[in-house]
């Protein structure tokens, strides 16, 4: 059996007629109280909720009072600002991003877009990685003496076990970001049983940023005239 | 009852609903998939409207917005819509499905073709599919005529080479 690409064109435009007649006989116009009923749908659908940025106000409060606070104590002060810094930091970033994706223009010609999608994706996963991997030295270390001083009105860094054990963690800390990297890379794809281990493992390990300039490469190449 | 922009997008998609069924065939194998993303397609569509450029014709405004939200949902990069849409209360686009996934010989080897297609030679054999020009083509996609045509001569000579090794399989084996 041969067919030519021509005779496929054909029967497709015997098809889309068809289709297209039997659309008219439905309603000629949708309901028209359908967008009404949507619109908080598709607000919700938005990837920056109302939930996300009430926890950022409220962390960013928070440190802010404890600073306030822990000002005539440097060691504590430094301690939550650095935390401050890094939920400002890991924050702003997000809602760049994600003001980025909601500009999207979908209505642009299909490799421009496809081709900042791309280059959003990629920003997203190396935003990811680096709130990743510092936020697991942030998120323990220092969290453990703000929460601590806060709680119980004792500063860690007065007992020199704690500043030991301190040094040793944040050292620790800072040597798994290669590991973790390293360990990714090797074993991510069998130790990775659910889709969403994949993805972080997939993301630490690069692959995922490795995969997106593949796929900006290939439409940069359909978007160049073949040769 | 919603405002005259509203109306008047409504309208607009009721006259091009085919467009998003015949880019949706084109992108997902499973019938309800199909129906999840021309709900995505409507809105992406409707969403995008305030931006519409009445210097860009409808079809081509609608052909760009269904191909890139088809080609995000065939990458896994957008949320489906079944999560946040109930059926029951999703637009009645209608039903392509008896036409398009009808068996005739033809219709499987045209399902053959997109399927081994990438995502964006997917978009322009179906609007190739669709009788467009060159030109047009071009504008939606947003690449030169003349890469237009060429990359469609390749598809044909693909389709036909392929259609060759089908008719003499030892000489493609040889």
């Amino acid at each position: 059996m041969s067919v030519t690409l021509e005779e496929l064109r054909d029967e497709w435009n015997d098809r889309s007629r068809r289709m297209d007649e039997r659309l008219r006989l439905t309603a000629h116009v949708l309901r028209d109280d359908w967008t009404q009923r949507h619109r908080e749908r598709v607000r919700a659908f938005r990837p920056l909720g109302p939930f996300a940025m009430a926890v950022w106000i409220a962390t960013l409060a928070l440190l802010g009072l404890f600073m306030a606070t822990h000002a005539n104590s440097p060691s504590l002060f430094l301690t939550a600002l650095v935390m401050d810094l890094w939920v400002i930091a890991t924050g702003v970033t997000g809602l760049r991003q994600q003001g980025a994706l909601a500009r999207l223009d979908y209505g642009r010609p299909v490799v421009e877009l496809q081709a900042e999608v791309e280059n959003l994706r990629i920003a997203r996963i190396r935003a990811f990685n680096v709130s990743f991997l510092t936020g697991q030295i942030v998120w323990w270390i220092p969290f453990a003496v703000v929460l601590v001083a806060e709680l119980f009105g004792v500063n860690l860094y007065h007992s020199a076990q704690f500043r030991a054990f301190a040094a040793w963690n944040i050292a620790f800390g800072i040597a798994v970001i290669p590991m973790a990297m390293w360990l990714a890379r090797r074993y991510g794809e069998r130790l990775a049983h659910s889709s969403a281990v994949r993805q972080v493992a997939d993301s630490i390990a690069g692959r995922d940023i490795v995969a997106a300039r593949e796929y900006l490469e290939k439409v940069r190449r359909f978007e160049s005239d073949p040769a | 009852m919603g405002t005259p922009d509203e109306k008047r997008f409504l309208e607009l998609l009721a006259a091009h609903r085919a467009v998003l069924h015949k880019v949706a065939f084109g992108y997902c194998r499973d019938a309800e998939d199909r129906r999840d993303l021309v709900q995505e397609m409507a809105i992406e569509l409707w969403r995008s409207f305030p931006r519409f450029d009445a210097r860009v014709k409808f079809t081509t405004w609608a052909y760009r917005v269904a191909m890139n939200v088809a080609i995000s949902h065939f990458r896994g990069e957008r949320r489906r819509i079944r999560d946040t849409i109930p059926f029951d209360d999703a637009l009645d686009l209608g039903a392509d499905d008896p036409l398009f996934d009808a068996a005739s010989d033809n219709m499987r080897v045209l399902r053959g073709l997109i399927d081994g297609l990438d995502e964006l030679n997917r978009s322009l054999i179906l609007l190739y599919l669709d009788g467009h020009t060159s030109e047009e083509i071009a504008a939606i996609i947003g690449i030169s005529p003349g890469n237009v045509t060429t990359r469609i001569n390749r598809v044909k000579n693909e389709l036909q080479e392929g259609f060759a090794r089908l008719d003499n399989p030892t000489e493609a084996t040889a």
